[in-house]
């Protein structure tokens, strides 16, 4: 009979594992049964078969054995390894206090850095699913001339000239981002649902683009081809209408805004990783020319940007990148012929398609995910990892102190002829088991870590526990940090001579000066590091607080405002004011286009002519009824307030304002004409500069004028009867509005949210330095704790020729009280540096007294003095007998 | 007590060990097992059975010749110890002495 031999492959693995002595049996009956299953199932099946069988016999009585007796070159390795960590356990378990301030300070360092290697990872993840990116651009708006800036959406025209011209272009998407309340259709009545805020306005075109969905029923094509088609994400379709069978839903009304009636067309899912493209609701294009919403989108017009209004373009395949470029500048060609405002240039640019989640400038989109702020990302990865090698530093200085009282163990194992290689893997597998139970420690530590710092962390954002990169990034970090932090203390420890070792005498020998001094930078370093962490949060400290309590020039207290929904009556909103103002607590009411100080701005240029010269401004606009400037609080100190009239139309201007029209005092500058093309203002007053913008910004030119049909409403209350007051409000607001949810907005809220982004940082160093101080504190108390034990004889003798517990104390701290000083040195000017850099970025800045840079050095002193001097008084103060009785 | 207590599985290996006589290596214990108890048995559980068997020292082995038929392997040829024969002697007395005790009773209206 004709034998076939199995499988090779399966055999190789067995014979891995297979020990020697049942090899051959084994081998042979798995061969017997290989051939009979080929003649009762085929060659085929059998294969498969034979590689369960081997499978199956990974048993304990085919396994090699770790005996003595079978000892080849893995299992001696094998024996070694378990070796070193068992001496490296009891190590460890000996020297509890250093262990736990090694580990702990490890743990700390790592979490850190895994949290930010987390956010990072996060924010790198964002749209990665989308097909073809590198030929897809988001085309945006820049304007130059008097003003300058941006804006992430466009124009109508320019995506339809591009379509029109450019065959280089494979889809040209525009889509609109919207945020509409749906009413449905529910029994015999409608019920408002709550806003959706991810509505888009968009045809085929933005699936080629975001090629992120299944369609469970439709296509692009078809369902937003024509008027009144809406196509719905599933789980959308079920927040409208309940569970149903897909094509039940086909068909059905949605009532966006009270009047845009849709029917659904299509349903979609969506696919793929993160995505910032996480619409809901798509509203077929056609829908906007017999809407309320081609006013909103005026078509075929150069002249309205609007940032909801998106333009991505992909380019066709295998064309040069500066195919961009040519067609950006023919674009914009076009752009600047159709421009009718002089002075004034609208050119377009494009935004990598990548970039699009990291651009905090421009920002994703209208009501869409807050892009990542890259640069902020940046100084948390710097951070993270100073304090990973603070923790590590803090390893390597332990362990090279401890060097005396391993040097006996050295030298044995060098006298009993063990190598220098096998010492050093000796000390790395302490090391590595160290770091091995620091990121055990670390993981539950970020995870709760991430949590406490929810601010700073990405809504989404989780550990990602079920994904390979994660925990391959956990081993690699393993990996490193043992190797790094092992490698110095492992090569000294293991150079000592075994003659000297074993008489431990290293301390006295040249070796032991040379470590010390490694010591020492290592500890100047992490202080450096800790003190320009102190420093530069407390200098933050004072800045936001100096922005926070700066008079403004306007009452931010007491004082909220109340936007009216825009789609009610103005009727409606007189009748909520007249009730409202019958509440005793309200002290005045204002109607206005926005308070002082507010997030969003408005600007426009204004012109002054005098004589032959024209002075052309970019001004900041507000403006309100009558009551604007005394419910807020603004000083007039020139003129007088502006009337409530159509007709003549007075303005109010401050002081920088006046200045630069070239008005030497305020006075001058009443009776002065502005004009912007047909709009005509007559200078009524002058008001004192006011701080309407974050104190980041210089003072810039205002005007504010009478206002009509306003939505916001500013209501001043008692101080000490708000919540009383909101509540009455809220009651008032029911019975006008009982759809919409009444938001009160604080003043004082506001101005405090123009410095979230600081406090933020500010929270995120303060953090840091506490980090940084803690590790270094304890690398600094295991490192003393050794100190005084090799120091015990000396304090002994010193103890009986007479000197006091102080003195001693002294001479043992003054060596780390210089270090601290040196450190001291070092930081400032590094903090100073920093400090400045940062304090560049505010206009009105509070200057950072010396005593801050001292306080930095004073602080890590007192801290160091703490951490150092309860150790050294307790030996100082210690019998002399206990120290000097054994020899 | 190890090595006095056979388990059901364990028990027919050694019955098959027995009744294969001087033959009796994993394959042909797995081929005696399938024909006789018509059951599925993968080679790997009598590897299993006949090495701890072994083990226990209920069965005694030796190498058998090569033969081309295993690829020039040789086979484990097992037979019964004493102490083997001693268990299953124990097991199937205990069995039938269990079984006498059984009151005729107890297998009436069974059907």
């Amino acid at each position: 009979m004709n034998k076939k031999d199995p499988p090779k492959l399966p055999l190789k693995v067995f014979k891995l594992y297979c020990s020697e002595e049942r090899l051959e049996e084994l081998e042979g009956d798995l061969f017997e049964v290989f051939n009979e299953l080929v003649e009762q199932k085929g060659l085929m099946q059998a294969q498969l078969i034979y590689w369960w069988l081997v499978v199956r016999s990974f048993r304990s009585y085919a396994l090699k054995r770790t005996k003595m007796k079978n000892q080849g070159h893995i299992s001696s390795l094998m024996m070694f390894l378990r070796h070193n960590l068992k001496v490296a356990w009891r190590n460890l378990w000996k020297y509890k206090t250093t262990t736990a301030i090694n580990v702990f300070g490890l743990a700390v360092g790592i979490s850190g850095f895994l949290a930010i290697y987390s956010i990072t990872t996060y924010e790198f993840s964002f749209d990665n699913h989308i097909p073809d990116q590198d030929r897809i651009y988001r085309i945006y708006t820049e304007f130059k001339g008097v003003y300058t800036g941006r804006n992430r959406g466009s124009s109508t025209a320019m995506p339809s000239f591009l379509r029109g011209t450019y065959s280089q272009l494979e889809t040209v998407a525009v889509f609109y981002n919207w945020g509409a309340r749906p009413k449905i259709l529910k029994g015999s009545g409608y019920s408002v649902l709550e806003k959706s805020r991810d509505v888009i306005i968009a045809d085929s075109s933005y699936f080629e683009i975001a090629d992120q969905y299944t369609w469970l029923y439709g296509s692009p094509e078809e369902s937003l081809r024509d008027p009144g088609q809406v196509v719905l994400l599933k789980e959308q379709a079920e927040k409208y209408f309940s569970a149903l069978p897909i094509a039940d839903y086909i068909g059905r009304k949605v009532i966006y805004q009270d009047s845009l009636e849709v029917f659904v067309s299509g349903i979609l899912e969506q696919f793929g990783g993160n995505s910032d493209f996480v619409f809901t609701d798509f509203i077929s294009t056609k829908t906007m020319e017999g809407s309320f919403l081609k006013n909103q989108f005026p078509q075929d017009d150069w002249g309205s940007v609007n940032s909801s209004i998106q333009t991505f373009i992909k380019l066709k395949p295998e064309l040069a990148d500066s195919e961009i470029d040519s067609i950006i500048s023919g674009l914009n060609r076009k752009a600047a012929s159709m421009e009718t405002t002089p002075g004034w240039v609208t050119s377009y640019n494009y935004q990598p398609f990548s970039e699009l989640h990291f651009n905090t400038t421009l920002s994703i989109f209208d009501n869409g995910n807050t892009p990542a702020d890259l640069p902020a990302l940046k100084v948390m990865i710097g951070i993270s990892l100073a304090l990973l090698i603070i923790a590590i530093f803090n390893f390597i200085n332990l362990e090279s102190a401890q060097a005396a009282t391993k040097s006996k163990e050295v030298g044995l194992r060098k006298v009993l002829g063990s190598t220098r290689r096998l010492l050093i893997g000796r000390f790395l597998s302490e090391s590595t088991l160290l770091t091995l139970m620091a990121v055990l420690i670390s993981i539950p530590l970020t995870y709760s870590g991430l949590r406490y710092f929810s601010e700073f962390v990405p809504s989404g954002l989780s550990l990602q526990f079920n994904q390979l990169s994660f925990w391959a990034f956990v081993f690699a970090l393993l990996v490193v940090v043992s190797l790094l932090a092992g490698l110095y203390p492992a090569f000294v420890i293991s150079s000592f001579s075994p003659a000297v070792a074993i008489k431990s005498k290293l301390f006295s020998s040249s070796k032991g000066q040379k470590g010390s001094i490694v010591r020492k930078l290592l500890i100047s370093f992490q202080f450096i590091f800790s003190q320009v962490l102190i420093v530069a949060t407390i200098a933050m400290l004072i800045q936001i607080s100096f922005m926070l309590n700066k008079d403004l020039g306007f009452t931010e207290e007491g004082i909220i405002t109340i936007e009216t929904p825009w789609y009610e009556s103005f009727e409606n909103q007189e009748l909520f004011v007249q009730e409202i103002s019958s509440i005793p607590s309200i002290s005045d009411i204002s109607l206005h286009g926005s308070p002082p100080a507010s997030r969003g701005w408005a600007t426009s240029i204004m012109n002054y002519r005098k004589d032959s010269t024209e002075v052309s401004l970019t001004v900041h606009r507000k403006g309100g009824d009558e009551n604007y400037i005394s419910l807020f609080g603004l000083e007039l100190i020139a003129g007088r307030n502006y009337r409530e009239s159509n007709e003549s139309r007075e303005a109010l201007i401050n002081r920088y304002y006046s200045s630069q029209l070239g008005f030497e005092t305020p006075n001058e500058a009443i009776g002065a004409e502005l004009s912007n093309g047909d709009d005509k203002f007559i200078v009524v007053g002058v008001l004192e500069d006011f701080f309407f913008q974050p104190l980041r910004v210089a003072m810039e030119p205002i005007m504010v004028a009478y206002r009509a049909e306003n939505r916001d409403i500013g209501i001043k209350m008692h101080t000490g009867e708000v919540q009383k007051t909101i509540a009455q409000l809220s009651e008032k607001w029911e019975a006008i509005y009982p759809e919409e949810n009444m938001q009160a907005i604080f003043l004082d809220e506001t101005v405090e949210n123009f410095y979230r982004n600081e406090k933020k940082t500010s929270r995120i160093a303060s953090a840091a330095t506490a980090i940084a101080i803690f590790i270094s504190c304890l690398g600094l108390f295991g490192l003393i704790s050794f100190v005084i034990l090799q120091r015990s004889k000396e304090v002994g003798v010193r103890k009986v020729l007479g000197a006091s517990s102080f003195q001693i104390s002294s001479i043992i701290s003054r060596e780390f009280l210089i270090l601290i000083a040196i450190s001291f040195v070092v930081a400032t000017p590094i903090s100073y540096y920093y400090i400045s850099d940062w304090m560049e970025s505010f206009e009105y800045r509070t200057p950072i007294a010396w005593w801050v840079y001292l306080a930095g050095g004073l602080a890590s002193m007192v801290i160091a003095l703490i951490t150092v001097g309860t150790k050294v008084w307790k030996a100082a103060s210690a019998n002399p007998v206990e120290s000097l009785k054994y020899e | 007590m190890k090595g006095t207590n056979l388990g059901e599985f364990e028990e027919l290996v050694l019955l098959t060990v027995g009744i294969l006589y001087d033959n009796a290596y994993s394959v042909a214990i797995q081929h005696e097992l399938n024909r006789q108890t018509n059951r599925k048995v993968t080679i790997s559980s009598v590897h299993a059975a006949v090495y701890r068997l072994e083990e226990k020292g209920l069965l005694n082995s030796r190498m058998g010749e090569m033969t081309s038929e295993r690829g020039g392997k040789r086979k484990r040829l097992f037979t019964i110890s004493k102490a083997g024969k001693e268990a299953l002697e124990t097991a199937s007395e205990l069995r039938n002495k269990m079984r006498n005790q059984i009151p005729e009773i107890a297998f009436q209206n069974l059907g």
